[in-house]
């Protein structure tokens, strides 16, 4: 029962001294909403990044290996049988000299070329799906010391782009922790400064509460709750904002970038409000918690 | 200005061989024995720097000693921890020259706090502060703010808040140091008063100079020293 008054009293105490020094309140609110827009900016940012990574990253994830001419069918199943063995590989596919060739007699463009050759030049291929990036570049490897390799043309795969892709993903991915961190590291800062200005406009009160017996969590309570209310209420508007906001970006985006393949994921805005929320929750809850401790040490 | 209000034979206070140096160097408090009995109305009086401030602050153990041992109710304060101090602290009642009442508050939630403090419900709060208001005549003056009464009158709202929730030990630091000889006598008088609630047996006048105890005048000189206004606490 006294629980229930105790948070009772948290709730009602952190409201009107919310509103009471409402403009402190509101400084630390748009302080916060700001930085929840940076991070939530950052976080959808990285998430059409990832969007458009994902679309190429299935365009590519095919290596071919061409098989040279000489070598025995036996051998080319064993390599297949091989690399599919391999954790990362999908699928394994054997396209034989006379599918490639009616595949490379498809092409229009290759007509001319064709009436100019004899036999059937094109070698035979194996087409290797992999799971994984970083896979793509090890059965390369593998590829290239395999002796049913065609020499003259051993692989193809857009290697130069997925590598480019992936540091640009890691290098992002950094950037964004980075980022991450100084934003979180700035909100506790103000959240710790107005908790601290709350806390020196009642200090009278905090003093009396410990004389006449209050525990440390009776006095850091309101101050806690206080915190998370302006987490909250920042998380909130930011949220907003870049709700509103995502859809006519993606559109924008779409229209000038006509060839990137970025799209409105309704699903990520979900994912993102529970973030923005929960780290406003946090944001303010731990700020607030250092700011009030040296004051509520009995 | 101590009341221990009880029979009980154990002394509520005890001081042994106490010292409180400040980081300053400053020698606050030296070697100070004293025993509280339950049940004793204690002056104690010095002047100005004497040390009476900081043996307040040591009771409610704002502080700690630096060197000996202050036992309260049984507690080695030195050696309590500080989870249990809240417990400790609401066995203890206290009223300081400066009121310390809270502003926002009116008179009645002033004296409500103390209780609200420690989760009391709120029909019990009503009630019991509406008591201790009446006990020192005040319960006319509940929805005033502090700033609208006297010095005399917040005096005895910080009063009534000491006493609202039954504590077994009342501190009063300078009590009537703010306030003119007459309003100062009021205040004594009140808190004498309070033996009708607290069964004061009886009085005590512990003298205090430079950190030490210099008398202790069991037999009681209470009422010379109302009339010094210049003695106090």
């Amino acid at each position: 029962m006294w629980i229930w008054r105790n948070l009772l009293f948290a709730l009602d105490s952190a409201w009107q001294n919310f509103w009471r020094n409402a403009a402190v309140s509101m400084a630390a609110v748009l302080s916060i909403m700001l930085i929840l827009l940076l991070a939530g900016a950052s976080l959808l940012f990285g998430h059409a990044l990832g969007q458009v990574l994902d679309t190429y990253r299935q365009r590519v994830s095919v290596l071919t290996i061409s098989v040279a001419d000489d070598t025995p069918l036996p051998a080319v199943y064993d390599f297949a049988d091989q690399l599919r063995a391999r954790p990362g590989v999908v699928s394994v596919r054997f396209v034989t000299k006379g599918e490639e060739l009616e595949r490379f007699s498809a092409d229009p463009r290759n007509q001319q070329l064709l009436e100019q050759l004899q036999g059937n030049p094109v070698p035979a291929k194996l087409e290797v799906r992999v799971a994984r990036l970083d896979e793509i570049g090890r059965v390369d490897a593998l590829a290239r010391q395999w002796r049913g390799v065609d020499h003259s043309d051993p692989t193809d795969y857009q290697g130069d782009f997925v590598g480019n892709m992936q540091r640009l993903q890691t290098w992002l991915t950094i950037a964004g922790l980075g980022l991450l961190v100084v934003l979180t590291v700035a909100s506790v800062v103000i959240v710790m400064n107005t908790i601290r200005t709350a806390v020196y406009h009642r200090r009278q009160e905090i003093e009396v509460m410990k004389l006449v017996g209050a525990t440390e969590w009776f006095v850091r309570g309101p101050f806690v709750v206080e915190g998370i209310i302006t987490g909250l209420i920042a998380a909130g508007l930011a949220l907003g904002i870049l709700v509103v906001a995502y859809r006519p970006f993606v559109q924008t985006f779409q229209s000038a970038l006509f060839f990137v393949p970025l799209t409105y994921d309704p699903r990520f805005v979900g994912v993102l409000g529970q973030d923005l929320l929960l780290g406003g929750t946090l944001l303010g809850a731990v700020g607030s918690y250092i700011g009030v401790r040296r004051f509520v040490r009995l | 200005m101590v009341i221990a209000p009880d029979f009980d034979t154990a002394p509520a206070i005890r001081f042994e061989h106490v010292w409180k140096t400040y980081p300053n160097g400053t020698n606050a408090l030296r070697d100070v024995c004293l025993s509280v009995p339950q049940g004793d109305f204690l002056f104690l009086v010095g002047p100005s720097g004497a040390g009476k401030s900081s043996l307040v602050r040591l009771l409610i153990r704002e502080e700690l000693p630096t060197q000996g041992r202050l036992v309260v109710h049984g507690h080695e304060l030195g050696a309590m921890r500080r989870r249990r101090l809240p417990r400790f602290r609401r066995t203890i009642g206290t009223v300081f020259q400066d009121f310390k009442l809270l502003p926002r508050l009116t008179v009645e939630e002033n004296v409500m706090f103390a209780l609200r403090v420690l989760g009391r419900s709120s029909r019990a709060i009503a009630r019991q502060s509406a008591g201790a208001l009446e006990t020192v005549g005040l319960h006319a003056m509940g929805r005033k703010y502090p700033c609208e009464l006297s010095g005399g009158e917040q005096q005895r709202v910080a009063i009534a808040r000491a006493l609202v929730h039954r504590p077994r030990l009342i501190v009063a630091d300078e009590p009537t140091g703010n306030l003119d000889p007459v309003t100062a006598w009021e205040i004594m008088q009140l808190l004498l008063g309070i033996r009708d609630i607290v069964d004061l047996v009886r009085r005590r006048v512990v003298a205090i100079e430079r950190g030490g105890v210099v008398r202790d005048d069991r037999a009681g000189r209470y009422h010379v020293d109302l009339a010094e206004p210049a003695v106090r606490s």
